[in-house]
C-alpha cells in the first residue's frame, strides 16, 4: 500500500516539477481553480502585514499631491519629446502622436504603438521619435485580424472556460516594424562626411558587431566615408513607398571601430551606425508621419511651425491615476517564504480585472506589480524583490519641466540598509553624457526615475524613486542606482485593473 | 470524518506555521535593519523553514501510507503564503515529504540526529529546487521576451543553506511542538 503511495507520489512528484520548469497556462488555470477554496487560510498571513513598509517613511497628503504634479509635468515633457527640435515636419504631412504599448512576444524588432486615431495612417507610414527615425508601420492588428480556426481540443478547453478564444485586437494599436529588423531598410545620406563629402547609403537591420546596437549599413557611395550624421534621405520615394515623409531625420551616427569576430584571431574594421535611441526599452512617445492631408497655404514646413505643435502637444496630457482604472486593495499577507523573494498577497485577483504585470501603487508611487493571480487574490512582486525590472525615465529634480532622459531597463538587486539597488547597463546611444551636462550640479545629477511606456498594465509615469545619477559611466559595464523615496506596501494601495470602462470603446483594452 | 477534521487542522497549522515565518522574517527585518544590516534577503534566510519542520515532524510521526497526502496537504497551505509557481512548491513539497519517509526507514525520526538531518536536509532541498526553478523561468523568460517576477541572483545561492541550518536547529529544540499539535491523533492509524 505505502509503495503503491510512494509510485503514485512520485508520479505527481515529476509531473509537478516538469509543470514548473514547462508552464501550460490552462493546466494552472486548473490548479489555482482547485486551491481557491482553501483560500480561505489565506487572512492568517495578516499577521505579518504591520511589518509592511518597516523601511518607508510613512506619505503625507502633501507630497503625494507634489508627486502627481511631477507626473503629469513628466508626461507632458514626454509628449513633447515626440516631436522634433531640430527637423522640420514637411508641409502636408500629419504627424499622428503615439504611446508605445507593451511588446508582443518575442517580437524584438516591432513596437506596438497606441495613437487615438488611426483612421489616416496606411501600412509603410514612417515613425519618429523626437528626431530620430525608427521604422514604419507593418501592420495594423484590427484591420487585419488573425483567424481563429479551434481544433476540437482547443473547443472543449474553451467550453470548461479554461482557455479563451484569441483577443480581439484593439483599434488604434498599430504594429511598427523597428529598423533594426534584418529585413529593414531606409535610404540615407551623410550630408558631411570627415572630409566634408556627401555620401548616399542604405541602412537596416544589426551590424555584426554582438557588443552594441549599431545599424547595419549597406551599399555605400564611398568606401572612404567613415563618420558623420546620417539622416533619412528617399529620393525614390514612388519605389520606397512613404519613406520619403521622414525625410531630413536622423538615423544616427555613422562610426568605424576595429572588431574581432567571434571565431576570428585578428581584427577588422566594422562600420555601422549608432542610433540615437535604445530600441530595446528606450521608446516611449513617438509620431507616425502621414500623408494625411493635402499642403494649404497656411502650413508652411517651417521649424517654426514644429516648434508650436511640439509646445501644444504637452497640453493634452492625462494624471497617470485618471488613465486607467485603480481598484484600492488590501494587503492579505507581506514577505515570502522564499528569503531571496520580495512579495505580498492582495486580496483582488483576475476577476476584479487583475493581470499579471499590473502596477500596484501608493500615490503615484510604484509598490511592485502583480506577478501571478489566481480568481480570487494575487502576488505582488515588490520593487526590491529581485530581478524585479522596468523601464524608466529619469527626470532632473531641478528642473522637472525638461525633457527626460531615457535609462531603458533597470534591474532591482535588492535592499541593501534602506535604499533599493537597481542594475542599469547603459545602451551606447545613450544621451546620458549631454543630458547630464546640462543638468549636473556637482559629480552627479539627483534625478526622478518613472516608470517609462511598452509594460504590460503598468502606465508610464509611476515614481519609482529619487537616486543620484553619475556624470561619467564606466564603459560596458553595469552603474548601480541606489534608490531612496520608492513606493511602500504601508501604505494604502490601488491595483491597475485595465482601462476606464468610458475609454473601452475608443482606445481599447490597456489603456497606459 | 474523523481524518478530514484531522487533515483541515493540519492545513490550519500549515498556513499558521507560514504566517508566522513571514511574521518572524518582517520581525527580524525591522530590528536589525535599524543597526545596519546590508542584505535584507540574509535576514529574512535565518528564520527556521517552520512548513517543512511541520511536514517533516508530521511525516515522522504518522504512518507512511499517509505521506502523499500529509505532502499535498502542506502544499496547498503553503502555497498561499509564496510568490514561487504553484507546481514548483507542490514538487518542492513532495520531495521533502519523501526524503523524510525514506530517512524514517532507517530509525525513528524523532531521535535528535535525525531531526536535525530531516528537517535541514528537507528544507535545504526545498530552498535550491526553488532558486533552481526560478533560475531555469528566469533565463527562459529573459530569452522569449516574457514578462517573469524573481530571479535569484549569486548571493541567494548560500541562502538556502543558512535556512537550512536554521530549520535543522528549531528542529532539534521544538520537535516536540510539531509532533503534538492538536488534530495529529486523528490522523494515526491502528497497527492492527
Amino acid at each position: 500500500m505505502a509503495m503503491r503511495g510512494r509510485s503514485l507520489g512520485a508520479f505527481i512528484g515529476f509531473g509537478a516539477a516538469l509543470f514548473a520548469l514547462r508552464p501550460v497556462g490552462p493546466v494552472e488555470r486548473v490548479l489555482g481553480l482547485v486551491l481557491l477554496p482553501v483560500r480561505v487560510v489565506a487572512p492568517l498571513g495578516t499577521l505579518s502585514t504591520p511589518f509592511a513598509g518597516t523601511f518607508d517613511e510613512p506619505l503625507d497628503p502633501e507630497t503625494l499631491a507634489q508627486e502627481a504634479v511631477l507626473s503629469l509635468q513628466l508626461e507632458r515633457a514626454v509628449l513633447r519629446s515626440a516631436w522634433p527640435q531640430h527637423s522640420t515636419i514637411p508641409a502636408g504631412v500629419v504627424a499622428i502622436p503615439g504611446e508605445v504599448d507593451a511588446r508582443q512576444g518575442t517580437k524584438r524588432d516591432h513596437i506596438m504603438v497606441r495613437v487615438r486615431d488611426d483612421a489616416s495612417i496606411r501600412l509603410d507610414h514612417p515613425v519618429v521619435a523626437g528626431d530620430v527615425y525608427v521604422g514604419r508601420v507593418e501592420r495594423i492588428p484590427h484591420r487585419q485580424p488573425a483567424p481563429d480556426n479551434p481544433g476540437t481540443f482547443t473547443r472543449w478547453m474553451r467550453r470548461l472556460k479554461l482557455a479563451s478564444p484569441p483577443v480581439r485586437p484593439p483599434r488604434n494599436v498599430v504594429e511598427v516594424a523597428l529598423i533594426t529588423g534584418a529585413s529593414e531598410r531606409v535610404g540615407g545620406v551623410v550630408p558631411k562626411d570627415q572630409d566634408g563629402r556627401s555620401c548616399r547609403l542604405v541602412a537596416g537591420g544589426l551590424s555584426p558587431r554582438n557588443d552594441r546596437t549599431w545599424l547595419a549599413v549597406h551599399n555605400p557611395e564611398s568606401r572612404a566615408t567613415r563618420s558623420g550624421s546620417v539622416v533619412v534621405q528617399e529620393p525614390f520615394s514612388r519605389v520606397n513607398g512613404f519613406d520619403s515623409l521622414a525625410e531630413g531625420f536622423l538615423i544616427g551616427e555613422l562610426k568605424e571601430e576595429p572588431y574581432q569576430r567571434e571565431g576570428e584571431s585578428f581584427q577588422r574594421p566594422i562600420i555601422g551606425i549608432q542610433p540615437p535611441v535604445d530600441f530595446a526599452s528606450g521608446l516611449n512617445q513617438v509620431l507616425v508621419l502621414t500623408d494625411g492631408a493635402a499642403p494649404t497655404s497656411g502650413t508652411a514646413a517651417t521649424s517654426a511651425a514644429t516648434r508650436a505643435q511640439r509646445e501644444a502637444a504637452g497640453a493634452t496630457a492625462v494624471p497617470v491615476l485618471e488613465s486607467a482604472r485603480w481598484l484600492s486593495v488590501r494587503l492579505f499577507a507581506y514577505g515570502d517564504t522564499a528569503p531571496w523573494r520580495s512579495t505580498a498577497r492582495l486580496h483582488l485577483g483576475s476577476r476584479s480585472g487583475v493581470r499579471a504585470g499590473a502596477a500596484v501603487v501608493s500615490g503615484v508611487r510604484l509598490a511592485g506589480r502583480i506577478a501571478r493571480c489566481d480568481e480570487a487574490g494575487s502576488t505582488v512582486a515588490l520593487v526590491d524583490d529581485p530581478g524585479f525590472e522596468v523601464d524608466v525615465l529619469a527626470q532632473a529634480i531641478s528642473d522637472p519641466d525638461s525633457e527626460p532622459l531615457v535609462l531603458g531597463r533597470i534591474r532591482s538587486v535588492g535592499r541593501a540598509r534602506n535604499v533599493i539597488r537597481f542594475e542599469w547597463r547603459p545602451e551606447g546611444g545613450s544621451l546620458h553624457g549631454e543630458w547630464s551636462a546640462r543638468h549636473a550640479d556637482d559629480d552627479g545629477v539627483d534625478v526622478r526615475l518613472w516608470t517609462g511606456s511598452g509594460l504590460v498594465a503598468t502606465p508610464r509615469g509611476l515614481l519609482l524613486g529619487t537616486t543620484r545619477l553619475p556624470l561619467e559611466l564606466p564603459p560596458e559595464e553595469s552603474v548601480y542606482l541606489d534608490l531612496v523615496e520608492t513606493g511602500s506596501v504601508g501604505e494604502e494601495l490601488f491595483v491597475h485593473a485595465g482601462a476606464r470602462e468610458r475609454d473601452l470603446d475608443s482606445r481599447g483594452e490597456g489603456e497606459r | 470524518m474523523r481524518r478530514a477534521i484531522g487533515y483541515s487542522l493540519l492545513l490550519f497549522w500549515t498556513a499558521l506555521a507560514a504566517a508566522v515565518h513571514l511574521t518572524l522574517a518582517g520581525f527580524s527585518v525591522s530590528l536589525f535593519s535599524g543597526i545596519g544590516a546590508d542584505s535584507v534577503p540574509t535576514l529574512r534566510a535565518f528564520v527556521p523553514d517552520l512548513v517543512t519542520l511541520l511536514l517533516v515532524a508530521t511525516v515522522g510521526r504518522l504512518s507512511r501510507r499517509d505521506t502523499l497526502m500529509i505532502a499535498l496537504v502542506v502544499f496547498v497551505g503553503r502555497s498561499a503564503f509564496t510568490g514561487s509557481p504553484p507546481f514548483a512548491v507542490l514538487a518542492g513539497t513532495i520531495l521533502t515529504a519523501y526524503v523524510a519517509d525514506t530517512l524514517r526507514t532507517v530509525a525513528e525520526l524523532d531521535r535528535p540526529f535525525l531531526r536535525i538531518v530531516s528537517a535541514g536536509l528537507g528544507s535545504l532541498l526545498y530552498g535550491y529546487w526553488l532558486v533552481f526553478v526560478d533560475h531555469a523561468l528566469a533565463r527562459e523568460s529573459q530569452a522569449l521576451g516574457e514578462l517573469h517576477f524573481g530571479s535569484p541572483d549569486a548571493a541567494a545561492v548560500g541562502l538556502p543553506i543558512v535556512t537550512a541550518v536554521a530549520t535543522a536547529l528549531c528542529a532539534l529544540a521544538f520537535w516536540p511542538v510539531f509532533t503534538r499539535l492538536p488534530g495529529q491523533k486523528r490522523l494515526e492509524r491502528r497497527a492492527f
